[in-house]
């Protein structure tokens, strides 16, 4: 499966969700891709200090930030791998717009914030023009950097927000703006890795990805 | 020596939803304004004061004049025969 974590808007963490999505992936067995389609690398850092730490499974991970060159390369090397995670960038890029033509599923996080929500109008566009030049583009909204708190409404103002967007499915997996997810990922770590152990943050990341991966 | 020229940029719909990012480099120079692009022009003062007096006389704006100009220029060429 190829899934592209992106958004036209920087700081929504799509660069944590795409690292720690591919590390789960990894965990589980599978042969994994992690594509790097911002020219800031910073997911590419990330599993680079993975690998000095020797840490395994090692991350397969490559950076592309031009669209042409990522999308004859993924389909070049699709075969290779069980499931391919690409992050792209926070603007609209050509790798944004490549990974839209590749991927099976398009996941799009966003923080519970005004400018966040309108940004989503804008990565709306974008999906409708992949959707005409292609089928089957599944594309979901998921709420990042929720407040932590158990009484917020974050979650349910998230998902009103999304209504309006028919182009997205809203995925009920909020993640949480914990310390965890940044730690972890800042060291090339899922937080599944990661010691001591935030519960917390491991039950929210799994949620989503078995949401994402389709798993019962 | 076996030059390999290499492929030509191809047109399709795919690639150029692709090209059309902001980071493509394959956008427009310049300034659109609606379907026009706005340019820049520098004119000595007596040719725009003549320019004026023309505008006058046709009841049309500077632009309309300077556009009506290039266009019979561009079309008629710009030598009178």
């Amino acid at each position: 499966m190829i899934i592209t974590v992106g958004n036209t808007k920087g700081g929504v963490g799509k660069t944590t969700l795409a690292v720690s999505l591919a590390i789960s992936r990894a965990l589980s067995g599978r042969d994994v891709w992690l594509i790097d389609g911002d020219r800031q690398g910073t997911a590419q850092t990330a599993i680079s200090i993975r690998s000095e730490n020797g840490v395994v499974p090692g991350i397969a991970c490559a950076t592309y930030p031009d669209g042409s060159t990522l999308r004859a390369q993924v389909q070049q090397q699709a075969d290779k791998f069980d499931d391919i995670i690409i992050d792209a960038g926070g603007r609209d890029s050509t790798a944004l717009r490549a990974a839209l033509v590749l991927s099976d599923v398009l996941l799009v996080p966003f923080a519970p914030r005004s400018y966040d929500v309108w940004a989503l109008e804008d990565m709306a566009k974008l999906v409708d023009e992949a959707r005409s030049i292609r089928d089957g583009l599944r594309a979901v909204a998921v709420l990042n950097l929720a407040d932590p708190g158990s009484q917020s409404t974050d979650n349910a103002e998230a998902a009103a927000a999304v209504e309006e967007v028919p182009q997205f499915e809203y995925l009920p997996t909020p993640i949480r703006r914990r310390k965890a997810f940044s730690n972890a990922t800042g060291a090339g770590l899922s937080v599944q890795e990661l010691k001591p152990t935030d519960k917390k943050a491991i039950g929210e990341i799994s949620e989503l990805y078995k949401y994402l991966f389709n798993i019962k | 020596m076996v030059i390999t020229k290499p492929k030509a940029k191809s047109t399709d719909a795919t690639d150029s939803f692709i090209s059309g990012a902001p980071d493509s480099g394959n956008q427009a120079k310049g300034v659109r304004k609606g379907n026009k692009r706005q340019i820049s022009l520098t004119i000595t003062p007596a040719l725009l004061e003549r320019v004026d007096e023309l505008t006058a006389e046709l009841g049309q704006s500077r632009a309309a004049i300077i556009n009506m100009a290039i266009y019979r220029a561009v079309e008629h060429g710009l030598i009178k025969e």
